[in-house]
C-alpha cells in the first residue's frame, strides 16, 4: 500500500508519495534544481552535492542533498535557500577549477553566475568529474562491474582492474552514452589487424574503448552482414537471460529486426 | 574447561580462582602497552621471569605482563604488589637489584621511583603521583592489574558479574532504561545517548540485528580505544554482550584497525576464551541467549571509523560513507537494524549494570555523565592517558596531571577532537571539559585527543598540518570534502610560504561552509574545524602571516629567520656543533653569527643553545 506524506517546498504544500525523494517530488512540481550525478534510471548516489536544499525538520534545520533525502510527513524545504546556494555554487566553483573544459560545469556554473574559474585556485584541466554514472550504469543496468572507481581522496579515478584491459567489460557502451562528459570514448572500425614487418593479420570488426583499454570482436548482422555489435556483448546476455536464448536470435541488428 | 552453565557456576569458579591467589604474596606487574612495548618492556619481562627462577622464588611471586598503565612518558612501567611499589624507566640492568632488594627485603631502590619536580619528592605508589592522583581511573584501571590474555585475571576481579546480574535478573528494557538513566553518551565522537540509541535499534522491526564495536581509532597521537582493546578486552566483550541481550541482536563484530595488531591479538584471544567458558556463543552461562562476536579488521583508512564507510567495509564493499538520512539503528550494516559503539562506550557498559545509574549519573556534568580517556599529548610534560571525571577542566588536566609545558614555555592552545577538532586558546583553560562545552566553543569531544601546543607553535601552521591530513584521508567521494580540502590546504601552503593574499580567510572561511553543510559525512562536515578555530581565536596570527610576512609562532620557514645575540652568545660552540650545513661560523670567545643565505632554518642551533642566544625573528 502506498503511504502519501504532506511535505512542503518552496512554499507550497505537496502530497508525495512515502520513500519518493525531495529529488522527485520538486521537479514533479516543477520546481527545478540543478543536478550533476544524479540519473533517472540509477539509484540515487548523492555525490556532486549540487542538488542540496535546505530542510527544516521539527526545531532542527540541515542542507541535505535532496537526490537522496526522502519525502517526510511535515518536512519543509527551501530550494533556494542562503546556506544551499552557498554549498551549490561552491561545489560549482570547484568543479570549474578542475574542469574548467567541461561543458556540463561551465554550463551549471554559467547557471549560478559563476563564469571564470576563482584566480585564487590552482586550475586543473581533467575531465572526468568523477560522478560514477558510467560506474553505476555498468553495475546497476548493465550488471557486468567491468569498471569501478580506484584509489582515494584527490586521486580518485574511475578506472578498469589495476588500468589494465577491463576483462569483464563487454563493450555494449552505455557507459559512453551515459557519461555526462565525454570523456569515455569508443571506435568502432570495419577490419582491425595487426600489422607486422612484412605482413597483416586481419581480425575482422572490432570495437575499441580506449578508456578501459579493451578491444573486442564484433559480430555480424546475421540478415545485413554489418557488424553491430560485440561477441561478449551476445555471451553475455545470453548467460544472463532467464529462458535460453538461441544465439540466431540475438545475431541481428536493430535496424534488421525492424 | 567446562562451560559455564549457570550464575552460581561463574560465582564458584570466582571463588575457586580467588582461593589459589594469596593477594599479600608479591606480584610484579609490567605495562605491556604499545607504549612501553617501543621501551623494550618484553626484556623487562623475561628478565624477571628470569631472575626469579634463578633465586627460585617461582612459588612465591608472580610475575605478569599487564594492559597499558597509562603513563607513557615514563616507561618501561613497573609495579610491585601488594605494596603497590611504582618504578618508573625499568632496564633490563634494574632488574637483579629489584628484586635483590624490593621483592626479598622489602627495601626501595631510590633511583626507579617517580620524583615529583615541583614537590622535589619521591614517590612510592602510583596513588601518590599528580598524573594518577587527579585521575578516575574507572575503565582504565584494571588494565594495570590484569593479563589481557587471561580471563582468570579479569574473573578474579569480579568480571562478568554484570554480564550474569543482566542476564538472570534484569529484562532487557530494564538494560536500557538504566543505561538511559545513567546519561551515558558514545565515546566515539558524536557523544549519542547510548541508550537511546539501544532503544531505536531493539524496537526497530527487522531481524536479525546487529551490534558492532567500532575500534578503528585513527586520529593522530589518540591510542585509548587502542590501549583499552589491548588491556582489557573482556571488559568490551562484557559490554557488547550486555548490549546484544538488551537490543536483541546475535551476531557482533569488533572493526579493528590492522594496524593494532596487539589489539586484534588480545581480542582474538579474549574471544575463544570467553567461548571456551561459555560466555560466548550458544546458550550463554545457561541463560538460553546466543551471541557471537566475530573480528573484522579494517585497512587502515581513516574514513572507516565514520558508521556507514564502516558497513560498506565489513559488507565487502569499498570503506565510503554514504548519506545517513536513514539512522543505522533502522538500517545500519546489509540495511539491517544496528547499534554501533565504540570501545570505551562499551567497556562502560559493565560498570552501569553492576553501580547501577544512579551512582554513574553522579559522576560528571548535567549533559555527560562518567569519566572519559583523553590522550594527553604534544607539548606536555607527563604524557599519556588520564582518564577524568566528565567536567574537569584543561588547567587540571595539562598543569596538575600533565606536570605543565617542557621548558617552563607558555600555553598557547589545547588541540581536542582529533584532526576535525579544534583549537582553543588560553580563555578555555577553565572550562569543564564535557561534549557540550567542547562543542559550544568550536571544538568537540571526539574520540578523546588532547594535543597540548606551546607559544612555539604557528597555529596557521598546525590548520595546515591537520587539513593535509584531512585531504590524505578523504575517500573523495563527495565534491566538497575532496576538492575543498585540496584548495584549503593549498591556501594555507600559501599563507605558510608568504604568499598569502588579502581575502583569504574569508575564502577560507566560506569553503569550511560548503564543508560544514554539504559533505557526506561527519569527516567532511568536521573537517574545516581546525581551521575554523585556529581564525577564530587566533586572527591575528592569519593577519601577521598575509599582511606582514611574519609567523609569530617562529615555525614557517619562509617567514622566520635565525640570527645569534651576541649579547648572549658565550661562544661555547654548541651550535656550530649542531648546523649541519655549516651555516654557524665564530672563533672561541668570539659570538657566533648564522649566515642567512647558508641557513637551512631547521632550527638545531635554537635546540642546542642553553643560553637563549639563538633568536628566531
Amino acid at each position: 500500500m502506498v503511504t502519501m506524506v504532506t511535505l512542503t517546498i518552496d512554499g507550497r504544500r505537496v502530497q508525495a508519495e512515502k520513500g519518493a525523494t525531495v529529488l522527485e517530488v520538486a521537479r514533479e512540481q516543477g520546481i527545478d534544481i540543478p543536478t550533476l550525478c544524479h540519473h533517472e534510471d540509477l539509484l540515487p548516489y548523492g555525490v556532486c552535492r549540487v542538488c542540496v536544499v535546505e530542510i527544516t525538520r521539527g526545531k532542527r534545520k540541515r542542507v541535505v542533498a535532496s537526490c537522496t533525502y526522502p519525502a517526510e510527513e511535515g518536512l519543509i524545504v527551501e530550494t533556494n535557500s542562503e546556506r544551499a546556494l552557498n554549498v551549490r555554487k561552491g561545489v560549482a566553483e570547484l568543479f570549474l577549477a578542475r574542469h574548467p573544459n567541461v561543458k556540463v560545469i561551465k554550463e551549471l556554473a554559467a547557471k549560478l553566475g559563476i563564469t571564470e574559474p576563482n584566480p585564487r585556485f590552482n586550475v586543473e584541466n581533467d575531465y572526468c568529474i568523477l560522478c560514477g554514472q558510467c560506474v553505476r550504469a555498468c553495475s546497476e543496468i548493465v550488471g557486468a562491474n567491468a569498471i569501478s572507481f580506484s584509489e582515494r581522496g584527490i586521486t580518485r579515478k574511475v578506472s578498469s582492474p589495476f588500468s589494465e584491459a577491463a576483462g569483464d567489460c563487454i563493450g555494449c557502451g552505455t557507459c559512453v552514452y551515459i557519461c555526462p562528459t565525454g570523456i569515455i570514448t569508443m571506435k568502432d572500425i570495419e577490419d582491425g589487424g595487426l600489422v607486422y614487418p612484412g605482413g597483416r593479420d586481419s581480425l575482422g570488426p572490432r570495437r575499441i574503448i580506449h578508456t578501459w583499454k579493451v578491444n573486442l570482436d564484433m559480430v555480424l548482422c546475421r540478415v545485413c552482414n554489418r557488424p553491430f555489435t560485440t561477441q561478449a556483448k551476445i555471451e553475455f546476455m545470453q548467460k544472463r537471460a532467464k529462458v535460453p536464448v538461441p544465439l540466431e536470435e540475438l545475431s541481428v541488428c536493430p535496424t534488421c529486426k525492424g | 574447561m567446562k562451560k559455564l552453565a549457570s550464575a552460581e557456576h561463574l560465582e564458584s569458579l570466582r571463588k575457586e580462582i580467588n582461593k589459589k591467589r594469596d593477594p599479600n604474596l608479591p606480584c610484579i606487574t609490567i605495562c605491556g602497552g604499545t607504549g612501553c612495548q617501543a621501551y623494550g618492556c618484553q626484556r623487562v619481562v623475561e628478565g624477571f621471569k628470569k631472575e626469579i627462577e634463578k633465586q627460585k622464588l617461582e612459588n612465591r611471586v608472580t610475575v605478569r605482563l599487564t594492559g597499558c598503565h597509562g603513563f607513557c612518558e615514563r616507561g618501561p612501567l613497573v609495579v610491585i604488589h601488594p605494596k603497590g611499589t611504582f618504578y618508573q624507566q625499568v632496564k633490563v640492568e634494574d632488574i637483579p637489584e629489584i628484586v635483590d632488594k624490593t621483592i626479598l627485603k622489602g627495601e626501595l631502590v631510590e633511583r626507579l621511583l617517580f620524583e615529583d619536580q615541583a614537590a622535589k619528592k619521591k614517590m612510592l605508589t602510583e596513588e601518590e603521583i599528580p598524573f594518577y592522583k587527579k585521575q578516575m581511573r574507572l575503565i582504565f584501571g584494571n588494565n594495570g592489574r590484569i593479563d589481557p590474555c587471561s580471563i582468570e585475571d579479569y574473573i578474579a576481579l569480579g568480571g562478568y558479574a554484570a554480564l550474569s546480574k543482566a542476564l538472570f535478573s534484569m529484562k532487557p528494557e530494564e538494560i536500557i532504561g538504566e543505561v538511559k538513566k545513567s546519561g551515558l553518551r558514545g565515546r566515539g565522537g558524536g557523544g549519542f545517548p547510548a541508550g537511546t540509541k539501544w532503544e531505536s535499534c531493539r524496537r526497530a522491526e527487522e531481524n536479525p540485528k546487529y551490534l558492532i564495536c567500532n575500534a578503528d581509532e585513527g586520529d593522530p597521537g589518540a591510542y585509548m580505544d587502542r590501549s583499552l582493546l589491548e588491556g582489557n578486552p573482556h571488559s568490551v566483550l562484557e559490554g557488547m554482550i550486555i548490549g546484544a541481550f538488551a537490543i536483541g541482536s546475535h551476531d557482533g563484530y569488533i572493526y579493528v584497525r590492522n594496524e593494532y595488531p596487539l589489539a586484534v591479538k588480545n581480542a582474538t584471544v579474549a574471544i575463544e576464551q570467553a567461548e571456551q567458558y561459555g560466555l560466548l556463543g550458544k546458550n550463554i552461562i545457561g541463560s538460553g541467549f546466543d551471541f557471537s562476536i566475530k573480528i573484522n579488521r579494517g585497512g587502515g583508512a581513516f574514513v572507516c571509523g565514520e558508521s556507514s564507510a564502516l558497513f560498506a567495509s565489513i559488507e565487502g564493499r569499498i570503506g565510503e560513507p554514504r548519506d545517513k538520512y536513514i539512522h543505522a539503528t533502522d538500517k545500519g550494516l546489509w540495511d539491517k537494524p544496528t547499534t554501533l559503539n565504540n570501545v570505551e562506550t562499551w567497556a562502560n557498559v559493565p560498570l552501569i549494570v553492576t553501580r547501577g545509574a544512579e551512582w554513574y549519573s553522579r559522576i560528571g556534568t548535567e549533559g555527560s555523565k562518567g569519566t572519559k580517556i583523553f590522550s594527553l599529548v604534544g607539548k606536555i610534560n607527563n604524557t599519556g592517558l588520564v582518564e577524568v571525571p566528565m567536567g574537569i577542566t584543561f588547567r587540571e588536566i595539562i598543569y596538575e596531571i600533565g606536570g605543565g609545558i617542557p621548558k617552563n614555555r607558555t600555553f598557547k592552545a589545547v588541540q581536542t577532537g582529533g584532526p576535525s577538532g579544534g583549537c582553543l586558546p588560553e580563555k578555555f583553560l577553565d572550562l569543564p571539559i564535557d561534549f557540550d562545552a567542547l562543542t559550544d566553543a568550536g571544538s568537540m569531544m571526539g574520540s578523546g585527543g588532547m594535543i597540548v601546543m606551546d607559544d612555539r607553535t604557528c597555529m596557521v601552521d598546525v590548520a595546515r598540518y591537520f587539513l593535509a591530513f584531512l585531504e590524505e584521508e578523504s575517500c573523495g567521494k563527495c565534491t566538497p570534502c575532496r576538492e575543498g580540502l585540496k584548495k584549503m590546504r593549498a591556501i594555507l601552503e600559501a599563507i605558510c610560504g608568504g604568499r598569502g593574499r588579502q581575502g583569504d580567510i574569508e575564502l577560507l572561511e566560506r569553503l569550511s561552509q560548503v564543508l560544514v553543510d554539504g559533505a557526506i559525512c561527519g569527516l567532511g562536515n568536521t573537517a574545516p574545524n581546525p581551521v575554523l578555530t585556529t581564525i577564530k581565536y587566533f586572527r591575528d596570527e592569519y593577519e601577521a602571516h598575509i599582511n606582514q610576512k611574519r609567523c609569530p609562532g617562529g615555525v614557517c620557514k619562509a617567514l622566520i629567520k635565525y640570527s645569534i645575540d651576541p649579547e648572549k652568545c658565550k661562544a661555547c660552540g654548541a651550535c656550530l656543533k649542531a648546523c649541519t650545513v655549516e651555516a654557524v661560523t665564530g672563533e672561541r670567545k668570539q659570538p657566533h653569527v648564522i649566515d642567512a643565505k647558508k641557513c637551512i632554518k631547521c632550527g638545531a642551533c635554537y635546540e642546542a643553545c642553553k643560553f637563549d642566544a639563538v633568536v628566531v625573528s
